[in-house]
């Protein structure tokens, strides 16, 4: 019986997929994983969270000199389209949005055009667009926003 | 390195002889107690990639007027802008058999739209050997660069590639970071990409 019923999925599958044309099981929808990270000056030890591990391989640069904590605030993972943009509210209270213009290449070389921006509450945008590709797994950061006495950097990644 | 951004890009506009009066006298008192300034200075003089990119960003941002960019980001930091200063990019190639397959593509047209600003940059990634050295670009508020075409000869970039930045009165970087571990793992070699948008409030 149980065998009979494994054959059954087995031939479900494969229905589906003929009738999908394969394509949705070839290519998976991307997600963008948004890590907020508060970055400081407090004068103390240095000190940085161990889960921050791409951020860990820039600190060293001149522009985050002035910094020395970095604290993860939030991480979290949303569904990447273009309708409606994958949004974030941040801890500043303003809004990150991200939206997949399109696609281009398949496998390794497949690669996504984004356009992000940032909103504030009533105001003009923080960021009105940025207007980018990157590949999967490729982590890019915003940084600069104020935040509690020091700035946010907010890193993004599209995952397949 | 640990030179703040504003002297970096001192430094870089000091490497390329365009620095004049007080900002000169500052950036030869820092090389005159600093030996990383020195190498700092040294390392944007270097021939091959780093000139040749310089002059190949130069020709291209001529083309673009995108010297007035620069000119309002020295402003602002209280360099001297007349005359203006292109805004330099250094690169590096370390070790005999690198390749020059790094190219930062960093230009534009420039066009009179108020409260924008945008950056166009693009890093590819080095060959076995090479590493590719921090760059940044910077721009003031109330000019937009247009993003770069397509170079016909330029390899695809397969990292991050920004096209184009636009938040209403602010200064924007863009900024390409070796990775710490690209040296121990060539064919891992990659930059990450920072996009700094200065903020209200922010420290400086």
């Amino acid at each position: 019986m149980r065998a009979a019923r494994s054959w059954l999925a087995l031939l479900a599958c494969a229905a589906l997929e003929v009738a999908g044309g394969g394509a949705h099981a070839a290519v998976a929808s991307p997600r963008i994983e948004v890590t907020v990270i508060q970055a400081r000056r407090t004068g103390g030890p240095a000190s940085m969270d161990p889960r921050l591990r791409d951020l860990a391989d820039i600190v060293k640069s001149p522009a985050f000199a002035r910094y020395d904590t970095y604290r993860l605030l939030d991480r979290r993972e949303l569904p990447l389209t273009a309708d409606p943009p994958a949004a974030d509210l941040l801890a500043n209270g303003r809004t990150l949005r991200v939206r997949l213009v399109d696609t281009r290449g398949v496998g390794a070389d497949r690669r996504f055009h984004l356009s992000a921006s940032i909103d504030r509450p009533d105001q003009t945008p923080y960021v009105r667009a940025i207007d980018l590709t990157a590949p999967a797994d490729e982590p890019f950061f915003l940084a600069g926003q104020a935040f509690a006495g020091g700035i946010l950097v907010l890193e993004l990644v599209v995952h397949e | 390195v640990n030179f703040s951004r504003e002297t970096m890009l001192e430094l870089m506009a000091f490497a390329d002889d365009e620095l004049e009066g007080d900002a000169k006298a500052r950036v030869e008192a820092l090389l005159a107690e600093s030996a990383e300034a020195r190498g700092v200075v040294a390392s944007f003089r270097t021939p091959h990639l780093g000139r040749g990119l310089g002059e190949a960003f130069r020709a291209r941002a001529d083309a673009a007027h995108a010297d007035d960019i620069a000119a309002t980001v020295l402003r602002r930091l209280g360099i001297s802008a007349a005359p203006p200063v292109p805004v330099s990019l250094a690169a590096r190639l370390s070790g005999p058999r690198a390749r020059a397959r790094s190219a930062i593509f960093v230009a534009g047209g420039v066009l009179a739209l108020a409260a924008a600003v945008a950056i166009v940059l693009r890093a590819s990634h080095l060959g076995s050997g090479g590493s590719l050295r921090e760059a940044h670009v910077g721009a003031s508020s109330g000019q937009w660069v247009a993003p770069l075409r397509d170079v016909p000869s330029a390899p695809l970039p397969d990292g991050v590639e920004v096209r184009a930045v636009d938040a209403p009165s602010r200064t924007i970087e863009v900024l390409a970071i070796p990775v710490a571990s690209a040296a121990a793992s060539p064919a891992a070699a990659r930059s990450r990409v920072v996009i700094w948008v200065d903020d209200d409030g922010a420290p400086r």
